[in-house]
């Protein structure tokens, strides 16, 4: 039951090579820096064991979601896991994969026959001169869930409620490294 | 003592009459008369339940003016089902709580007084999975709790708000001018949605919101992966110039909730299953 981040099927060939690579470029394979300096694990676990230190800054290739861990390949290869709060994905500079939009699954258009069609800006000053639509804010009563439709939704996704508290907010973890 | 009492109410019936007032621009004299009404009735400068979902449905139309609902009653219906499931987590569930999709590229969300939630299309279509719809929506639900967009907005109001309000409380029968002082506070509502809350406002939205996810049988993680997506978008993207100019940067809410949740929430991230999201394939 050990979880490989990346789990590559024996390779057969040059071809499958490439189909891979395009796979993980389409999931949005992101490029990741480690925040501070930390352990990556062979499992997601805290209690996993240790298969090296990665320093603040580190550059990670993530290749896995799950929980509180994220399935990272470091630069010199090495895969495991490491905290998924201590990673960030922008550097600030151009980045590659990670923000990009699927193609479009919804035509575009509004449910209001009198509203025009096209792609809709949402700037400051789209929203400043925008004229209010009270048919189409009507229409959000239209859709809304009953109570019974929301438990009905979570019972088939298998989600339970749970009692948990909210969480005190700090500003720095207690442990944190200066760099 | 009649007579004193009726002379606001004459005078405000003659502003309503007039042209200039057709659009909710209410002179130097029409304030005076209001902030004399305001006096009159001694208005506390709270508001109900009802006037906050007012509000909201007010601000609402403003930001579907801009761009409308995405013409897919499946996905509005399916965004409203995970919403309300997430807000009956929350400590207001009897809102009437409405959520919605907008048709635009933008890459954002807004809470709305009393319970309206919008995403965008640009955003939703950046979402993985379920879980990070969830922690989109327990973020925004979580600032309708804390009511930050009302407090933002009597803050913006200042003493323009007493005079909405009690104008409201002294009027309440009169349709038309609570839509006309609605307005105002319509247009400063949407004046909050460009210009931003506190950022302590968002770190704690955050955090409840992940909180939030992981009541409703979620992993709270999901949030997460939406903030790398957005650390992950080059600045110069036009599609989330104004989310970037209204939050604090992905990277200081990451390390914000590093520091805050820890391994708090470690328990309830394996639980929930990856749910696909409605519309992928």
């Amino acid at each position: 039951m050990a979880k490989r981040p990346n789990a590559a099927p024996a390779r057969s060939g040059l071809a499958l090579g490439l189909v891979l690579a395009g796979l993980a470029s389409l999931a949005g394979a992101e490029s990741g820096t480690v925040l501070k300096a930390t352990e990556l694990r062979a499992e997601p676990q805290a209690s996993a064991d240790v298969l090296a230190k990665l320093a603040a800054k580190e550059s990670v290739e993530i290749t896995a979601r799950q929980g509180a861990w994220a399935g990272v390949t470091t630069g010199s290869g090495q895969s495991g896991w490491v905290r998924i709060l201590n990673l960030r994905t922008g550097s600030g500079e151009a980045s590659q994969g990670g923000g990009q939009a699927l193609a479009s699954v919804f035509r575009t258009g509004s449910t209001s026959a009198d509203a025009s069609t096209g792609v809709k800006g949402l700037g400051a000053e789209d929203l400043r001169r925008a004229y209010p639509n009270t048919s189409e804010a009507a229409r959000l009563t239209e859709f809304a869930a009953r109570p019974d439709d929301a438990r009905s939704h979570a019972s088939q996704m298998g989600l339970q409620a749970r009692q948990v508290s909210y969480l005190e907010s700090r500003k720095s973890s207690r442990n944190r490294r200066s760099r | 003592m009649n007579a004193l009492k009726l002379l606001p109410a004459a005078l405000l019936a003659l502003v309503l009459a007039s042209p200039a007032a057709a659009f909710g621009r209410l002179g130097g004299d029409a304030s005076k008369i209001l902030d004399f009404g305001k006096r009159a009735a001694e208005a506390s400068e709270e508001i109900t339940e009802a006037e906050e979902i007012e509000l909201g449905e007010g601000i609402a139309a403003q930001l579907l003016g801009a761009a409308p609902l995405v013409n897919d009653p499946g996905l509005q219906r399916y965004v409203n089902r995970v919403g309300l499931w997430l807000a009956l987590q929350s400590e207001r569930p009897n809102l009437p709580w409405r959520f919605g999709v907008m048709d635009s590229d933008d890459v954002n969300a807004f809470a709305l007084p009393g319970g309206i939630v919008l995403i965008t299309r640009g955003l939703y279509e950046r979402l993985r999975d379920e879980s990070e719809l969830a922690g989109v929506l327990g973020h925004e639900i979580s600032h309708v709790v804390a009511k930050d967009q009302v407090k933002a907005i009597k803050k913006a109001m200042g003493r323009e708000w007493t005079v909405s309000v009690a104008g409201e409380l002294t009027q309440r029968s009169d349709n038309e001018l609570t839509r006309r002082f609605g307005e105002k506070a319509f247009k400063v509502g949407t004046e909050v949605l460009v210009k931003g809350l506190d950022k302590q406002d968002e770190y704690d939205a955050d955090l409840a919101g992940m909180v939030l996810a992981a009541r409703g049988g979620y992993n709270p993680f999901g949030l997460v992966g939406v903030l790398q997506t957005l650390d992950a978008t080059r600045p110069e993207d036009r599609n989330v110039a104004l989310l970037f100019s209204t939050h604090p940067t992905a990277a200081s809410r990451l390390e914000r909730l590093d520091a805050s949740v820890g391994t708090q929430l470690d328990a309830y991230a394996d639980s929930g299953r990856s749910g696909k999201l409605y519309g992928r394939p």
